[in-house]
This record gives structure tokens, C-alpha cells and sequence, in this order.
């Protein structure tokens, strides 16, 4: 199926109805009584309009004209079919950051511009075919490759900028790995472009690396830290708030609380302030890329708790909600054979605080062995269980993930699998 | 007649008061009337004198010859005649065409020689030609009380039986008033009226955008008469072809007349109506001033 390289110009084909309305027009016979038709006998009669019977007798120029204006229409689009030993790859690199959903001083948020300048950079490539890399904390593949711009949306549906931080070294990295030497590489982000080209981790810098710079300074008072104390006893808060912007902001810090945290926890969806009240509120007048630290003692024990400050450009940044803290420890056991290992493993559930060892009526049970049911059935173990394999000395095989956690138990809600070496024997 | 063109044809008539029939070259002859014919009559003017044939009126024979010469010679006299003319009109719509003058052209020109006739007292009829030829009832008197059937022939001249059924004057002088549009050899036409007759005046009614088409551009040309459609575009060079073939109709006309020694006249109707200016036909010795 052909492409056309400038779409926009298609528009030249609504000179084709044009054309035929002013044939029309200039065609249409106007009526005369005449006193006898046979004096006109050998008046050449004319073609191009009339009775309903003779108006598909169109002039034989006007159809030249018709297929000159459609020829000139699709040479000015540029129409090409593509074939795939010509497209030329490119890998886009796109700034998965939350800035990147920031707002932009022309009212249109920065993702958006990122977009435009996606076509436009594709749009000027002609022949491409296009693989698009997420830059979140860690890189990755998103959709599959493209060869028509009407593609692009789609292909960056999973561009949501919601990432804490954008890796852009390593995700170049791994479009070039991806691409091929050969590929052209295009970064989308609101950072300007490292002056230390190594910043890419691009082997070898070259013309084939473009920095698209979409974003603009806009000032912004966010977030940078949150934390609700884990002493159930004594509810503090300790929030950061930071002006990144070259000039002072005043804002308005405002504490709600929000709904039970039972309620919130069996409901996650729900929005955490849905029955709320002010708690506290209070001006913040911060200098340029100044750091507030507020510590604050919330009267909203055991609900949800939400901060938040005045609208900005980044509205992600602009409120935090805070958990009350567990009270109650988790019902654990831990049934592990190996005495050290057994040791370890008791040691780290108790340093959590949110667990209790030795519970007769465990939720999760940590265990280097299979269990028999009467094990089972004296509460020794039960619910869930964590299994620990304990490879022989020879032939072992570490595995460094992904690993899949089923997050709708309670006790792995929190847990982080990162940074895990699972150590087998051997292929299993 | 209908009313909005009874004005103007009265006009016409009254025009045509100051003319006259010009008696053709060849005598017309009529009924017994007031003038004098050319051939031999009971008229009190004397003629010429004959040998005495069997049959003759013994009334005639002038006796004192008889005593000079002894021979028996009959006195001729010349007759007393009415002179006649019978006006024919194309009933056909063309001679109705909207926009132009024709239709009053051709009822105010058959006034004006009604008027005429009735100047130099020749009996007069006045007929309407078409599908269905007839007198005009009431055309013996004054052109207000005409009854004419208007112009609504769908058939061209050409294409009904001239004067058929019509009881044309012998000897009389006739008149044919016609666009002589139509796709017709004008031969059986004009012999057919001049058979019999004194003389034969053919007169050509056009109206002016028939003469001469103004329009340019893309037309849809409807035939008035027969409903046809034609599409042109008419420009300098369709003009051209138009003013060619009409020319080369009334060269057929022109000589289908010369051939029967009649006399053609070409009248447009709007110059016509134009003040009834009737000097085309004392050129063409129909009328004289009088």
C-alpha cells in the first residue's frame, strides 16, 4: 500500500470538485425559443451539460483537466511504497519522567509536544521503521515497530509518564542494542542535551544520536519526600517540599484526613480523600530551589492522610498520601531446617516490626523443605509459603530475575524482589 | 383579437390607409364590379371590334358597320371588375415567438393591406394557414372585429397542405405573410399559390433575433413549434453557420418566387411595427401612395 510522504497535500484534491463546479457553472445552457431548429441543424452542437440525458457527455478538456489536477495532487503528496530492505530503523527514546506530563507555557503538555516532535522528525526520515524505548527508571521495549505515522499513538500508548526518574544512558543503550549499529537513534525528552556526549552511554557518538528537546522552564513546587512515622503510638508526618523554580513561590501546604485505611486498603481505587476534613493548613514561602522540611504532628490517627499544595505545571508532584502506620504484626513461622539460614531469615522478619515469629496460626510461612500436612494441620505452618532452596556446593546457577509476586496477599504487599539472585543447581 | 395587440394592428390599418393596391402588371379580375378589367365585359367602355361568331349576343352586333361594309362585327366592351386579394397567414406558433413582433407584424401588415384594399375598393378575405386552413370570421370589416384563432400550429408551413380547402380568387392577387421557416422545398408552395392567381407576393416576417440571433454562450434552443430541443454553444463561428443557412433559405425562396413570378419581400417585424413604415412593399409594387 503506497505512503505518501506529505499527506497534506492531498488537500490539492478538493480542486478536483472545484473544477467540475466551475464546468458546471460555465455549462449551463441557458433556454431560447427559437422560431425553427432546422437553421441550427449545422451549428455544431455542444457537449458538457444540459438534459439529464446528455450530461455525462462531459468535455473531453475537462477530464483532461480532472486527471491533471489528480496527477499534481498525488506527486505533491509524495506517494512511495516502502520496502523493507529501504526503511530506514530508528529507535525513539522517550522520557518516561512525570516532568514529561508537565504542562508547557503554551498551555499543551510536554508529552504532547514530544509527540509532534516524533512525527515530525519521522515524517522528515521518510522510509522508516521505528521501535520506541521507554526511559523509566529502567529501559524498556514498547509495542512493536512502526512504518506509517498514523502509527505513532498507538505504538505510544504505554508512554505514560509516570517514572520517578528517566535512565536515559541506558535506554539509548539498549536501543542501539536493539536497533542495530545502524540505527539512528531520536530522544524525546524535556532535558537538554548532556554537553559530555558519553551521558548517552552511546559508544560511539555520532549524527545517528538527535536530542529532541521538548520542555520548557516553567516553575514548580512539588514533593520530594514524605514520610508518616511507623510508631502507631506517637502520628508524625515529615514532608519535604521543594521550589525548583529561579524565583520565590508562596504556596499553601493543606492536610486532609481522608478515609479509614481499612477502607482505603480493601478499596484501592477509591480516592483517598473521599469523606475528608481539613486538619491543617498553612502558607509555605519558599526561595529559589529552596527545600522546606516540615515536620507535623496530624491529628488524623488511623485515617488516610493526604498533603497537598497549590496547582502547578506538574500536578503529579503536587500532593503525597500517607498510610497510617500497621498495627498489627503479621502471623509468620518459619520452618527452615538449615540453622543459619533459619537464623537469618527469623532476624530479618523481625526487623521489619510488621511481622510476629512463632504465631500459631500463620499467614506465611518460611520454609527450605516440603512440608508433611500434619505440619500443616499443628499450625506449625500455614497460608502462604516462602520456599528456600539451598543448592549443593557444585554446579550452581544464578538466576537474577524477573520474579513474579502475587501482590493480593497482604504479607508481600511491600515486598521488593530487586536486587534477588535466586541460586539453583544445575538447569531445573 | 386579443386585446393587447388590437392597438397596434388598428394602428397598422390606419397606416395602410394611405396606401393603395397597385394593380398588377397582369389584370386582376373579380366579380362584376366598378373597376375595369382587362379582359371583356358589359362595361360601357369601348374595346374592339370582331368578326361575328355563331353564339353571339346579336344585341352586340354594331349595325351601322354592318351598313358601311356588310360584315357582321360585334362591338366589344371591356369588362367592369372588382379587383381581389386574398391575404394568407402562417398560423404556426413561430410566428408567435415570445419576445418579438412578429405575431403583431404579421396581423397589423394584413391590416395595413386591408386598409389598402379597401382605399382602391378591392374585395379582400383574409385566411389563416395551418393544420386547419380557414377565413378569418369577421375579416371583411374592420381589423378589431377579427376573430382570429391565434397562432398555435405546431406543424411548420412546410408540412401542412398549402391553402388546401381554401377557395382562393382566380385572377386575384395574393398575399402569403410567413417566417418561411421551416425545412421545406418552397416550390410546390409557391406554385401552388400562384396557380390561378394575378400575382403572388411572398412576404418574408422575420423578427429581428431571427435576422440576426444576439445571444452568445450556452443555449438550450427550443424549437417553439415542435417542442425540440437543440444545445449550442453559440459563438462567432456558430453565428457564422446560423446566418449561412438563412441566407441560403431565402436564396431557395428567392427563386422558387422568380420561377413563378411572384415577388418576394423580406420585412422584419420589430422595424416593421416600428411606425408601419409600408415603403418596402411600394418597392415591391404591392402598394402605392395614394
Amino acid at each position: 500500500m503506497p505512503i505518501f510522504g506529505v499527506p497534506l497535500a492531498l488537500i490539492g484534491l478538493a480542486a478536483l470538485p472545484a473544477l467540475t463546479a466551475i464546468y458546471w457553472l460555465r455549462t449551463r445552457f441557458r433556454r431560447q425559443e427559437v422560431s425553427s431548429l432546422f437553421l441550427w441543424a449545422l451549428v455544431a452542437q455542444a457537449h458538457g451539460g444540459g438534459r439529464r440525458a446528455t450530461r455525462l457527455q462531459t468535455p473531453l478538456l475537462w477530464l483532461l483537466e480532472l486527471l491533471a489536477l489528480l496527477l499534481l495532487a498525488l506527486a505533491a503528496a509524495g506517494p512511495y511504497i516502502p520496502r523493507a530492505d529501504r526503511l530506514i530503523p530508528v529507535m525513539v527514546v522517550l522520557d518516561d519522567s512525570f516532568s514529561m506530563s508537565a504542562m508547557r507555557r503554551d498551555g499543551r503538555r510536554v508529552k504532547e509536544a514530544g509527540a509532534d516532535a516524533i512525527r515530525q522528525e519521522l515524517g522528515g526520515i521518510g522510509s522508516f521503521a521505528a521501535r520506541f524505548v521507554i526511559a523509566g527508571p529502567e529501559p524498556s521495549l514498547a509495542g512493536d515497530s512502526i512504518t506509517r505515522l498514523n502509527d505513532i499513538d498507538i505504538a505510544i500508548t504505554d508512554w505514560r509518564c509516570e517514572s520517578a526518574s528517566a535512565a536515559i544512558g541506558p535506554a539509548v543503550a539498549l536501543a542501539r542494542e536493539v536497533g542495530g549499529p545502524d540505527c539512528r537513534v531520536l530522544i524525546v525528552t524535556d532535558r537538554t542535551p548532556p554537553e559530555d556526549e558519553s551521558a548517552t552511554a552511546s559508544p560511539q557518538p555520532d549524527d545517528r544520536v538527535r536530542w529532541r528537546t521538548v520542555g520548557n522552564t516553567v516553575p514548580n513546587v512539588g514533593f520530594v519526600n514524605a514520610v508518616r512515622s511507623a510508631d502507631p503510638t506517637r502520628d508524625q508526618l515529615l514532608l519535604e517540599v521543594t521550589n525548583f523554580s529561579d524565583e520565590s513561590k508562596t504556596v499553601t501546604l493543606t492536610i486532609l484526613a481522608g478515609v479509614d485505611k481499612d477502607l482505603f486498603r480493601n478499596l484501592p481505587d477509591s480516592h483517598p480523600v473521599g469523606a475528608t476534613r481539613e486538619i491543617d493548613r498553612r502558607p509555605l514561602e519558599l526561595a529559589a530551589f529552596e527545600t522546606r522540611r516540615l515536620r507535623i504532628a496530624p491529628s488524623g490517627a488511623g485515617r488516610v492522610l493526604v498533603a497537598q499544595i497549590d496547582d502547578d505545571a506538574l500536578m503529579a508532584d503536587n500532593q503525597v498520601v500517607l498510610m497510617p502506620p500497621d498495627r498489627d504484626p503479621l502471623p509468620v513461622s518459619v520452618a527452615v531446617n538449615d540453622v543459619t539460614l533459619s537464623k537469618a531469615v527469623t532476624s530479618a522478619i523481625e526487623a521489619t516490626a510488621s511481622a510476629r515469629v512463632g504465631s500459631s496460626m500463620p499467614v506465611l510461612t518460611f520454609t527450605d523443605r516440603s512440608l508433611v500436612t500434619s505440619e500443616v494441620s499443628e499450625g506449625i505452618a500455614g497460608g502462604w509459603r516462602v520456599e528456600f532452596e539451598v543448592p549443593p556446593a557444585e554446579g550452581i546457577d544464578a538466576y537474577l530475575g524477573p520474579f513474579v509476586i502475587d501482590y493480593r496477599h497482604p504479607a508481600l504487599r511491600r515486598l521488593s524482589l530487586a536486587g534477588l539472585v535466586r541460586v539453583s543447581a544445575g538447569r531445573r | 383579437m386579443d386585446d393587447a395587440w388590437a392597438p397596434r394592428v388598428t394602428a397598422a390599418y390606419h397606416a395602410g390607409l394611405g396606401y393603395a393596391l397597385l394593380r398588377p402588371r397582369r389584370t386582376p379580375a373579380g366579380l362584376i364590379g366598378e373597376q375595369l378589367g382587362s379582359g371583356i365585359g358589359s362595361s360601357v367602355e369601348f374595346m374592339d371590334y370582331r368578326e361575328y361568331t355563331p353564339g353571339d349576343d346579336l344585341r352586340r352586333v354594331d349595325w351601322s358597320v354592318y351598313a358601311r361594309s356588310d360584315r357582321l362585327m360585334v362591338k366589344l366592351h371591356r369588362e367592369e371588375v372588382t379587383p381581389h386579394i386574398d391575404i394568407l397567414i402562417d398560423a404556426s406558433r413561430s410566428m408567435a415567438l415570445s419576445g418579438s413582433d412578429k405575431p403583431i407584424g404579421a396581423l397589423g401588415l394584413a391590416a395595413a393591406l386591408c386598409a389598402s384594399a379597401d382605399k382602391a375598393r378591392w374585395s379582400r378575405r383574409l385566411y389563416a394557414l395551418g393544420e386547419h386552413n380557414m377565413l378569418i370570421p369577421g375579416s371583411d370589416g374592420n381589423p378589431v372585429g377579427w376573430q382570429w384563432p391565434g397562432f398555435d400550429g405546431r406543424e411548420p408551413l412546410g408540412r401542412t397542405p398549402v391553402a388546401a380547402g381554401l377557395k382562393l380568387r382566380r385572377r386575384g392577387v395574393r398575399v402569403l405573410i410567413s417566417d418561411l421557416l421551416f425545412d421545406a422545398d418552397p416550390w410546390p408552395i409557391v406554385s401552388r399559390l400562384a396557380e390561378g392567381a394575378s400575382a403572388l407576393f411572398v412576404v418574408q416576417l422575420l423578427a429581428a433575433q431571427d435576422e440576426d440571433p444576439p445571444w452568445t454562450g450556452d443555449l438550450r434552443l427550443v424549437d417553439i413549434e415542435t417542442g425540440g430541443l437543440r444545445e449550442v454553444r453559440l459563438d462567432p463561428l456558430a453565428k457564422q453557420r446560423y446566418l449561412d443557412r438563412l441566407r441560403t433559405l431565402k436564396q431557395q425562396w428567392g427563386a422558387a418566387c422568380r420561377r413563378a413570378d411572384a415577388r418576394m419581400i423580406e420585412i422584419v417585424a420589430e422595424e416593421l411595427t416600428n411606425g408601419w413604415d409600408l415603403r418596402t412593399l411600394v418597392e415591391a409594387e404591392l402598394l402605392r401612395l395614394d
